[in-house]
């Protein structure tokens, strides 16, 4: 199948005088999976919809496969139809007029495809989400997931250049949702296509894509790969949004710096040792550290640095794993632990972190 | 590439304006006539006007009595309309009165029947010398009469038996789209069920019967036929069959009419704005579009007290209209006591033979065939202009082509007589003129039934199908028309029976060669008999339901042939 790169940049989308998008720049590799991620309103799938051609950006310029199909100083603008890209909709948007068949269908005979073409080819699509004996079923009549899959199907047949997923999973329930995860990495694997998958699920984003977007308010908060996003946040907003972090305020202590460690001193005197992601901050610093980065020890661990006592307040057992409200530093932290062994309410213990997954924010 | 890609960007929005304008246009060009013959002030019959000037509003003074007698009638149908209305809505969604269901879609009936036929069929029920009541009256030994429906009284309640059934639709909505649980708190909290009603369920339906008492009020502004069957014999006028009378006359007296029509125009515009400022007001919170499950109310043994109320109600609005034509038609003289040598078929049999009545009627199911599918084409495709395509302007598109919603028929048909008087195309007084016209003052009525179906399927089919590469020609044609269908076919019957029975505008644009049928029928009631004329309104309705029957069996037959 055909891959082509995208490349938007300052891109401005405005809806009368409010602006959903402020200026985004990025690119997408050919054959990568890009993922934009934010809460709803921060302008992703704005910007999605004006890869697709489905919105007029005001300014700015979106390049497919290196061919502007946007731009606001070429005066270019390519109508959906024909910038050969395809889309799965958040809400499927199955036609309940027509069968399966027909659906999957559309985009080859929009094509003039011979009809001896478009039977092998939507049977082959149909094969690989699974759904092989159902061409003939009226699409008004299926499950959700199984609308979810007709909509896959429907939207890589005619073999697009670009694939893009306008929140895909947000209609299904729990249980499902973690399937056709898994199912629809697969498919991006096979079918080996660019694609830009629009989400507000972390969980998601972390685990389809080669590399996340985070957006904010209309602008790019962070890009990185799902590990850099997860465990080196740029920022308080990537920090907070993406999973649960516990913030540590502080000040910088550079003379107590060394090894390319960074170490700030909470009021409390408590010294903590991270690493910076992206520009450190002087003085007044912020320092973000994930729950399930932290270990609790009954005795003192043997490391060095950031190993401190505390004690266990609050016990909550959440099934996968069990939180602990720990009070360290005359505040509370929040401590994920997996372990069978649990800890009781009002145990001594140390609380002990790496310092690569203390990271200091930017400001 | 970039420039075929500048032609295929351009084309949709070419085809739109120009369809938008075009039908702006149909709707703009009798409005400006209208407006210059009010403001004629030389020789009442130039054309164009020898001079301009508001002589014809100054005089409008003369008339004051009618204006009068129009708010007068308004007022009084609209008071009864919205308490039949408001009564039938609370009944029969709010309360377990038995065979709610059935009476939901028989309250739909009325519409059926007409303001005309209701008028015909009260005269006969209800006129001082001979309609039935009196007749037993008097055969009881009374004196004179104790019922007159050639009163602003006996207008007012035909006018709201009829317009009773809108004002139940649209105050039924508001009552379903309530939020149970608004009461259901205010229960919880310790109000007994008087006090929530008081101070709960009145409050919030309270803006959405303020709305449909509006729109009924305009509507009622006006209303022709009833105004016309009954206030006539008394030489009692309203504003539109005041114009209608100054328009026939002669010599005709076009600009005062116009300046009356104008006139009768800014009242009811007014009255629209106001009426679309209380729905699209935040009062209207309760109306969220989401579907609750209406909270019905065990009222016990009043349950069949208000059945009584439903069946009354259908009663005079639909049974003793429709029994009444029925009977009639069969008489040679309609009294209230039946004898068996007074039952006839002659009605009938000359009916059949005036070829006034066969070629008329046949205009009129041909005008109410091509209204109906050139409508549905052209509304269909407006619709989703502004509800769909994005234009620029889509908003005032569609304000233009509500239009026709604050102008009487009569009015605006008024304003077409003159405007297609000197077109250059010889179509007045042909039935072109009156498909024109048609097509003109039932665009409010197909962008509703059409637009209400468009804003319920989901955009993103159709973008789903932008994005498969489907041109929006394709798209329209595989994705858009065929989710519209439903409300194309409702849409097409409701601008077929509107057509075939369309008065207002009919009897002023009709030519003596092409006449159409209520005219015909109107005509007969006030030069020929009673007896004949309930033949002729019997036989439309028996028409307009064979046609249906035909066009539904064979479209069915059609649609199974596709399908083989």
């Amino acid at each position: 199948m055909a891959r082509a790169a995208i490349e938007v940049r300052d891109l401005v989308v405005r809806y009368g005088s409010v602006i959903a998008v402020r200026g985004v720049t990025f690119t997408v590799g050919a054959g990568e999976h890009l993922t934009l991620l934010g809460p709803s309103g921060c302008g992703k799938t704005t910007t999605l919809r004006a890869i697709a051609g489905l919105e007029k950006p005001a300014s700015g310029e979106i390049r497919i496969g290196g061919a502007p199909v946007f731009s606001s100083s070429l005066s270019v603008n390519i109508p959906a139809e024909r910038r050969g890209l395809s889309m799965v909709f958040q809400s499927y948007a199955i036609w309940p007029h027509m069968s399966v068949f027909d659906n999957v269908a559309y985009g080859l005979r929009v094509r003039k495809l011979p009809a001896s073409e478009v039977t092998a080819k939507v049977r082959e699509a149909l094969e690989l989400v699974q759904l092989g004996e159902l061409g003939a079923r009226s699409a008004s009549k299926l499950s959700g997931g199984q609308q979810q899959r007709v909509a896959l199907a429907r939207a890589f047949v005619f073999s697009p250049s670009v694939l893009l997923f306008d929140e895909p999973l947000s209609n299904l329930d729990a249980k499902l949702r973690a399937e056709m995860r898994v199912e629809l990495k697969e498919l991006q694997r096979r079918l080996d296509i660019t694609s830009v998958y629009v989400t507000h699920d972390l969980e998601e984003a972390l685990a389809i894509s080669d590399r996340i977007v985070v957006m904010r308010d209309g602008v790019i908060e962070q890009v990185g790969t799902p590990g850099e996003i997860y465990d080196r946040p740029r920022n308080t907003f990537v920090a907070d949004f993406v999973g649960s972090a516990n913030l540590i305020r502080g000040r910088r202590r550079p003379d107590l710096e060394h090894d390319g460690l960074i170490v700030i001193e909470t009021s409390g005197g408590t010294l903590v040792h991270g690493t910076p992601s992206g520009q450190p901050s002087r003085g007044d610093a912020l320092m973000a550290v994930r729950t399930v980065r932290l270990r609790l020890d009954r005795a003192r661990p043997a490391t060095s640095v950031n190993a401190w006592p505390a004690r266990i307040r609050q016990r909550v057992f959440q099934g996968d794993f069990t939180q602990y409200h720990v009070e360290w530093d005359g505040r509370m932290l929040i401590v994920r632990l997996a372990t069978a062994d649990p800890l009781a309410e009002g145990d001594e213990v140390y609380v002990s972190a790496d310092p690569r997954y203390c990271v200091l924010l930017e400001e | 590439m970039e420039l075929d890609h500048g032609l295929v960007s351009l084309s949709p929005r070419l085809v739109s304006v120009l369809v938008g304008g075009g039908a702006a246009v149909l709707v703009l060009y009798p409005i400006a006539y209208l407006v210059q013959a009010s403001l004629s002030v030389g020789d009442p019959q130039a054309r164009p006007p020898e001079a301009y000037g508001l002589d014809n509003f100054m005089g409008l003074g003369r008339y004051a009595h009618i204006f009068g007698n129009t708010l007068l009638v308004a007022a009084l149908a609209t008071v009864l309309a919205v308490i039949v209305g408001f009564t039938m809505g609370w009944i029969l969604s709010r309360t377990n009165v038995p065979g709610r269901a059935a009476f939901e879609q028989l309250m739909a009936m009325p519409y059926y029947v007409t303001p005309l036929m209701g008028a015909l069929a009260w005269a006969l029920i209800a006129s001082p010398s001979s309609g039935f009541i009196n007749q037993v009256w008097r055969a009881l030994g009374g004196d004179g009469h104790v019922v007159d429906i050639n009163t602003p009284w006996g207008i007012a309640w035909v006018m709201a038996l009829f317009e009773g059934a809108v004002a139940f639709v649209m105050i039924g909505a508001v009552m379903k789209s309530m939020d149970p649980a608004m009461e259901e708190a205010s229960q919880v909290l310790g109000a007994g069920r008087v006090r929530t009603m008081l101070r709960i369920t009145l409050p919030l339906v309270l803006p959405g019967v303020l709305g449909a008492a509006v729109f009924v009020f305009a509507e009622m502004l006006g209303s022709f036929s009833a105004a016309l069957v009954l206030g006539l014999p008394n030489r009692f006028y309203v504003v539109t069959t005041a114009m209608y009378q100054l328009v026939s006359q002669y010599p005709p007296r076009f600009p005062t009419a116009a300046a009356m029509g104008v006139s009768l125009f800014a009242v009811m515009f007014t009255m629209v704005w106001i009426y679309r400022r209380i729905v699209s007001s935040g009062t209207y919170v309760t109306i969220t579009g989401k579907a609750f499950r209406p909270r019905v109310m065990d009222v016990g043994g009043l349950r069949w007290p208000f059945l009584g109320v439903c069946v009354a109600y259908l009663t005079v609005a639909v049974i003793l209209p429709v029994l009444t034509i029925t009977y009639a038609s069969f008489q040679h003289l309609t009294t209230a006591f039946p004898r068996a040598a007074n039952f006839t078929l002659a009605n009938y049999r000359t009916a059949l033979s005036l070829d006034a009545v066969g070629s008329a009627l046949g205009n009129s199911l041909l005008l109410g065939l091509a209204t109906a599918s050139i409508g549905v084409l052209l509304m269909g495709f407006l619709s989703w202009l502004i509800y769909r395509s994005r234009l620029p302007g889509a908003g005032v598109i569609e304000y233009l082509l509500m239009f026709p919603q604050a102008v009487p028929r009569l009015v605006f048909a008024f304003g077409m007589l003159w405007a297609w008087l000197i077109f250059p195309i010889p179509i007045y007084g042909t039935l072109w003129l009156m498909l024109i016209a048609y097509l003109t003052v039932f665009l409010p009525l197909g962008l509703r039934t059409i637009s209400g179906v468009i804003l319920q399927i989901d955009r993103s089919l159709e973008e789903s199908a932008q994005m498969c590469g489907a041109t929006w020609g394709y798209r329209l044609r595989t994705v858009t028309m065929p989710l519209l269908k439903p409300g194309l076919i409702a849409a097409w019957l409701l601008l077929f029976i509107a057509s075939v029975r369309e008065l207002g505008a009919s009897i002023l644009l009709m030519g003596p060669k092409a006449k159409v049928i209520t005219p015909a029928i109107v005509e007969s009631w006030f030069s020929a008999s009673t007896e004949l004329t309930a033949a002729m309104a019997l036989l439309q309705t028996l028409a307009v339901i064979t046609a249906l029957v035909l066009l539904f069996a064979v479209a069915r037959r059609a649609v199974q042939h596709a399908g083989e």
